[in-house]
């Protein structure tokens, strides 16, 4: 098993990507289910090469919006394009520079493990033959097994020995580690990142283990009230995001008083607490301002990943 | 309380018209017995003792909707489903049973106490779904074609008072395999193909699949084990040269497993095992070429599985579609719905074969014509019956609609093209018969597969109903 932490960060980063061609561009995208709307005039745009995790909460739209990216469910309004076309067809042989792990998949439940792999190797010019046969070794998936009969992860890990088999461009995984227990879950991440931290290796996925998109220091993009909140590198994140927290030295805020940069602010208990972006060049000089002006105590904590889900999502 | 009254009424609320229709045929049955003259009493007996057994069937079908591995863990939900089983063993069994003491003698309140407790355990079991009920119709056309002397015998034994007390014995053995049946401690068989022809012991497109015989599993294990064979080879072959008939031939491995040699062997062995003790036994008298019109929608029951089983092929379809990375959705669904076409051969065989064996048993002279019969109408009439299976709506009604329009199509179309050639020769009423027959065909897959092709793509599963 290859160590996360050794591995060598091909990708390209910073500048780089800015400079890569997008991916993956929707503009505008909306998805209602009658009355309820899950996507509200969603603007995204993923350069080539990089691994977002995508973050939002139960409901927030997440396995709806990568469907309607892969036009698996129909938008109701706005435009995609993949690997630069419209997203309004399948259009043939791109479908292979895709893949695509679903929350829940029934792959084909009647086939065996090793039936199927053949099956789905026939279609690709492309198919990784030994990655495969290794995966399946070190994920002890035995060949000779009904599908139907292999366990909830087993699955899980078989639909990701399908989806990185074709070496994609482009790869969608909603939940992909769900179902996997921690030692599942750190070889699966293993063996992705050095398959996917190569030029024009792009990936999404979408998951709650905020634990994992650390391990793995992927780009966060958060999804809320139907678009895309941010999309930023962890390490930006963890950097720039701050938890701050106001006490007056005599009295109480009955009201968070406005900041630049500010993503959340509220009142408990006489103390304005809030999650402050410190990219914006005024937040600081203003927040400072503000604890002497109103003679407060300053405090100022970093946050994890799953400090900043709870206060964003 | 409340969990028992709910189970106690949830067969007529699953099914509240029915349970109004068996009400009224049990107080319509009531209502006689004050204006039929003495002496015809057993009209209205008739009357309630088949209301009673389809209150018993809507009992059943209840039962199986809340048969699933959660509802045990509710809370004493065992002791509420006896509670409610109690209610309704007083209510539809116990009170009748006394009923006709009343009316009519000790003898007869014991013989509606134990024949009653029969056909409940017989409603009971026809209704959550064991082949096995159907056999005691058997027993009754078996008891119409049987020598007088043996029914004088029979009679006799009725006459004998342990019988009664045999009947409630063997009741209560089968309500034993209804609690088994419903509640299995056995793991159940892995899912198939939802596309898997209906057979004996199994129905087609079942959501849950019970534990299978010892048998079955090894019959299944060999056409698995040449499934697998076929499928190694010919992916070898599609991807050192990939080509639509290899597609197409790849795609009928994937959805029809069973359409090979070995379940078509399978499938005529049973059929045609069942089939021969039928001619052998009962169907000496009646006509060849009427069997042979039924035989042929036995051949085609496989075809109804497209219908049925599309619904629950949609979340895996997900997966063929990166694979076969179509240009648009419609050509996906083109390569899909052709690849259908894959369940004609077998339904073609197995009508040679059932037809066959109906002119050898019945009128071994007829052979030439029922399989010129065959051999005309057959393969059109399976293209026109896949046509309209391809696109079967979810309704429950619609469906019985069109399988009774299909069944009844499928055998008068045998019954009249027989006929054609009878009358015309078969060169000429054969020539008739191919042309009227290939138009409709066509005409009908056309219109189907483009039906079929423009339908919306979708990758969800069914909502699950209940039952």
């Amino acid at each position: 098993m290859s160590s996360i932490h050794n591995e060598t960060r091909l990708m390209p980063t910073g500048t780089d990507l800015a400079a890569s061609p997008p991916v993956l561009v929707a503009r505008k995208l909306c998805k209602a289910f009658g009355k309820q709307r899950v996507l509200q005039n969603l603007d995204w745009e993923v350069a080539s090469g990089q691994v977002i995790g995508l973050l939002g909460r139960n409901g927030a739209g997440k396995t709806t919006l990568l469907r309607c990216l892969l036009g698996l469910t129909p938008s109701t309004a706005g435009s995609v394009e993949i690997l630069g076309q419209p997203m309004d067809e399948p259009r043939g042989e791109r479908l292979h520079r895709i893949s695509y792990v679903p929350q829940s998949f029934d792959l084909f439940p009647w086939m065996k493990v090793g039936a199927y792999l053949s099956f789905t190797a026939a279609f690709y010019q492309h198919w990784d033959g030994d990655l495969v046969n290794r995966l399946l070794q070190e994920w002890q998936l035995q060949t000779s097994k009904k599908i139907a009969a292999l366990s909830q992860g087993q699955r899980q890990m078989l639909a990701i020995i399908r989806a990185l088999a074709p070496d994609p461009d482009l790869l969608l995984l909603d939940e992909p580690v769900a179902s996997l227990d921690p030692i599942a879950r750190r070889d699966f991440l293993a063996t992705l990142l050095p398959l996917v931290r190569r030029p024009g290796k792009t990936v999404i996925f979408s998951t709650h283990i905020t634990t994992d998109l650390e391990r793995v220091d992927a780009d966060i993009a958060l999804l809320r009230d139907g678009r895309i909140s941010f999309t930023r590198p962890l390490r930006e994140l963890h950097e720039q995001l701050q938890k701050v927290e106001l006490t007056r030295n005599e009295g109480r805020f009955d009201t968070a008083p406005e900041l630049p940069g500010t993503l959340t602010a509220r009142v408990e208990a006489g103390v304005a607490r809030y999650v402050l972006d410190r990219s914006n060049p005024q937040t600081m000089p203003t927040l400072q301002a503000l604890a002497e002006r109103e003679n407060a105590k300053l405090s100022m904590q970093a946050m994890n990943l799953e400090d900043l889900f709870v206060e964003l999502a | 309380m409340k969990a028992v009254i709910r189970l106690a009424l949830l067969p007529l609320r699953m099914a509240p018209w029915a349970g109004l229709a068996i009400g009224v045929l049990i107080g319509f049955g009531g209502l006689l017995q004050f204006f039929l003259p003495a002496g015809k009493a057993a009209v209205t007996l008739i009357l309630l003792g088949v209301g009673l057994w389809f209150l018993w069937m809507l009992a059943g079908f209840a039962l199986k909707s809340i048969a699933q591995p959660e509802t045990l863990l509710l809370p004493n939900f065992h002791r509420a489903l006896f509670t409610a089983a109690a209610l309704w063993g007083l209510t539809f069994w116990l009170l009748p049973a006394a009923a006709i003491v009343l009316l009519f003698s000790w003898q007869a309140g014991w013989w509606a106490l134990s024949g009653g407790a029969l056909a409940i355990a017989w409603a009971l079991l026809s209704s959550i779904g064991v082949r096995g009920a159907m056999y005691f119709w058997v027993l009754f056309i078996a008891a119409n074609l049987l020598p007088k002397w043996i029914l004088q015998m029979l009679v006799g034994v009725l006459d004998n008072p342990l019988l009664p007390a045999a009947a409630l014995l063997l009741s209560v053995l089968l309500l034993g395999i209804v609690w088994r049946r419903l509640f299995p401690h056995d793991d159940p068989t892995l899912p198939e193909t939802p596309f898997l022809p209906p057979s004996p012991g199994r129905r087609s497109g079942s959501r849950s699949p019970l534990p299978a015989s010892k048998f079955r599993r090894r019959f299944n294990e060999w056409v698995e084990v040449g499934n697998d064979r076929r499928l190694q080879r010919c992916a070898a072959r599609y991807q050192a040269q990939p080509g639509p008939v290899l597609e197409r031939t790849l795609l009928r491995i994937l959805l029809f497993p069973h359409e090979q040699i070995r379940g078509w062997l399978g499938r005529w062995v049973v059929y045609g095992g069942i089939l021969s003790i039928y001619l052998l036994t009962i169907g000496k008298g009646f006509s060849a070429d009427w069997v042979a019109g039924y035989t042929v929608f036995l051949a085609m029951t496989g075809l109804n599985t497209v219908g049925l089983g599309m619904p629950r092929l949609r979340p895996s379809l997900l997966d063929l579609y990166f694979d076969l990375a179509p240009t648009t959705h419609a050509t996906f669904k083109t390569r899909l719905v052709d690849s259908f076409l894959g369940l004609l051969p077998g339904a073609i065989l197995s009508a040679y074969v059932y037809t066959g064996l109906v002119s050898l048993w019945l009128a071994p002279h007829a052979l030439i014509q029922i399989l010129a019969t065959t051999t005309v109408l057959v393969p059109p009439l399976a293209l026109a019956t896949l046509a309209l299976y391809i696109n079967l709506p979810e309704g429950k009604l619609a469906r019985i609609l069109i399988n009774f329009i299909t069944v009844a199509g499928q055998v008068i179309a045998y019954w009249m093209t027989y006929l054609l050639l009878s009358h015309l020769g078969i060169l000429a009423g054969g020539g008739l018969a191919l042309i009227v027959a290939w138009a409709f065909a066509l005409g009908t897959w056309q219109a189907a597969r483009q039906h079929f092709i423009k339908s919306p793509l979708h990758f969800d599963p069914p909502v699950t109903q209940p039952g």
